[in-house]
């Protein structure tokens, strides 16, 4: 519902580009810091990724202290002795500010990390909405190795199935750096890529928030021109690009996830990403299929006016397909040109990408026990989610199944 | 490694001496296009007696300063930071960034408009300053790296392109 009032806020700065890294020294310098603690991941450990960081820190008189590589496992005790073991190094040998080097689980370690320094141990042990962080945090800092889901910019931070929720938790500063950007696996970039699709796509569709329809754009167009060309080059190598265009690709959709996450931190309730995460528990999508499977259905049965769903035509496809369509027609096309992007990836990835929600091992039986569970699966305290409506969500599932149109009206 | 470790990140020596030698170079050109060119003299003009300005990197340098004195001569003042008062700073967030510019890879506005620069002091002074160091690396460089340093190549005449350039770089060489 459009109330005419919006709030947006976004804590983190943006550094983009070639040479951007060598900013980082003088940002740090800026915020009060000369001493950070990089936390990085085994995948950016074994591709070199510290190297150009500590390039980068060359004559600016700084020391870094290099954490070991967090390991991708999902033991909640190991994660736990390695987010002590940080904490006793960072505050044994005096550091001032974190720079998480990587994404995903990065991320949410250096922001625990960071609650547990500013804040003390104790308050990461205290549960839900007792968890209060109130006040800035140290600096901290986010530089992506490849494209994130978007958790990484966002207000939250998970550790040990706990959520924590405040705006000091987004990063400071985040810095993508062609220099500093690996080759994820495919399945990496189509996961972040489609979580980061669904998020900017209902936010621009729903959103009565102009600043954050303002940054769903960019993120859509970014993804639109660089999703499928760099799948299509990790996955068919005879049509690889050189090496300078495959990096555009990737510093481009870091920096739709960074756009993401901001997103995400000033639209509460996107139903398609609540619907996604859950749907991915109960089958073989993940996340990111999940999200964009459902969110055809989603806008089609949310959008109350019809005319922000056209709209969505104009980050889509552009300015001149936008204006060549008349105006009846756009809603249909917009939600068409999502289902197309998905049949376009399944037919890049021969196959192995979900297109319905029965592509992913869901059938017509199972969608009550899938809305039942919805019902029975409360959100975390602590988060922004909000209860989800019921009824709605199995009319969802139920055109999701098979991708059909909830408006048939449109076809004629 | 599976060890924490403490990294102090050291130095880039090359850079360094590369950039303390053009910026020696630089300083004493502007002191001589002072003495030859009429629209640096017109542009030092504008400034206040006494005032200084300085191009460097953050936050250890290397650093060029240069300053006008009150019988409104325009000197190189080395480029030890600590001994003079600046008025006007204008600094590259880091010492590859100043590297890039004086290696031609990126023209002034360029690294500007990538938000590379800050300036400490007025701003009609930093732009004067900008169109000073233009002007010099347009007497310094042959054409076509001139043209790399700068955002628009100036057409001058005939006598500003030889005599002129001339008496610059010998008056730079020189200090005279």
């Amino acid at each position: 519902m459009n109330t005419g009032n919006f709030t947006f806020l976004c804590r983190t700065k943006t550094g983009f580009g070639m040479n951007a890294l060598e900013h980082l020294p003088f940002d740090l310098s800026c915020m009060g810091s000369q001493k950070p603690l990089v936390l990085l991941d085994n995948n950016a450990q074994l591709k070199g990724c510290a190297k150009p960081l500590i390039r980068a820190f060359k004559e600016s008189g700084m020391t870094l202290g290099l954490c070991p590589p967090i390991d991708g496992g999902t033991d909640p005790n190991i994660d736990l002795k390695t987010l002590k073991n940080f904490y006793g190094i960072y505050i044994d040998k005096g550091f001032d500010s974190i720079i998480a080097l990587g994404t995903g689980k990065v991320a949410d370690m250096a922001k625990a990390l960071n609650i547990a320094v500013t804040l003390g141990p104790d308050t990461l042990k205290a549960t839900g909405e007792k968890t209060q962080i109130t006040q800035p945090l140290t600096p901290f800092i986010y530089i992506p190795t490849g494209m994130g889901t978007g958790m990484e910019t966002d207000k939250i931070a998970r550790l040990n199935g706990k959520t924590f929720n405040s705006p000091f938790l987004a990063p400071d500063l985040a810095i993508i750096d062609p220099e500093i950007l690996i080759q994820d696996t495919s399945d990496t970039i189509i996961n972040a890529g489609l979580t980061c699709l669904a998020t900017c796509c209902e936010a621009h569709v729903l959103s009565d928030n102009p600043p954050a329809r303002a940054y769903c754009a960019t993120g859509i167009g970014l993804i639109i021109k660089n999703f499928l060309p760099l799948v299509q080059s990790i996955l068919t190598p005879e049509v690889t690009p050189d090496k300078k265009t495959t990096k555009r690709y990737q510093t481009n959709l870091a920096q739709a996830s960074v756009i993401t996450g901001i997103i995400l931190a000033n639209c509460k309730g996107l139903l398609s990403i609540q619907l996604g995460r859950h749907l991915a528990k109960d089958s073989t999508a993940t996340p990111g299929q999940a999200m964009t499977i459902l969110l055809p259905a989603v806008l089609d049965l949310i959008t109350a006016n019809k005319s922000d769903l056209g709209n969505l035509i104009l980050p889509l496809s552009g300015l001149d397909e936008f204006s060549s369509v008349p105006i009846s027609q756009r809603p249909a096309l917009a939600i068409q040109k999502i289902r197309s992007l998905l049949n376009k990836l399944y037919q890049i990835c021969l196959g192995t990408i979900p297109r319905t929600l029965s592509d992913t091992g869901v059938d017509r039986e199972s969608i009550d026990a899938l809305v039942q569970s919805l019902s029975s699966d409360p959100p975390p305290p602590g988060t922004d989610i909000k209860t989800i409506n019921l009824k709605q969500a199995k009319t969802i599932l139920t055109h999701a199944l098979d991708g059909q149109p909830l408006n048939q009206a449109y076809l004629n | 490694m599976e060890t924490f470790i403490e990294i102090k990140p050291g130095r880039k020596p090359f850079q360094r001496i590369y950039l303390g030698i053009m910026l020696w170079f630089v300083g004493k050109a502007i002191q001589a296009a002072a003495r030859v060119d009429n629209e640096v003299k017109k542009e030092f003009k504008g400034m206040p007696a006494n005032y200084t300005f300085s191009l460097g990197a953050f936050p250890n340098g290397p650093y060029m300063i240069v300053g006008k004195d009150d019988k409104e001569k325009v000197r190189y003042l080395g480029s030890n930071i600590s001994k003079h008062h600046v008025d006007l700073e204008i600094t590259l967030k880091s010492m590859k960034n100043l590297f890039v510019l004086f290696t031609f890879r990126e023209s002034t506005p360029i690294a500007n408009s990538r938000d590379r620069m800050i300036v400490n002091g007025d701003l009609p002074q930093a732009c004067a300053a900008v169109r000073i160091l233009d002007i010099v690396q347009v007497y310094l460089l042959p054409k076509p790296l001139a043209k790399l340093a700068i955002k628009r190549y100036p057409r001058w005449s005939l006598k500003r392109h030889t005599v002129d350039r001339l008496m610059v770089l010998i008056r730079t060489i020189t200090g005279i």
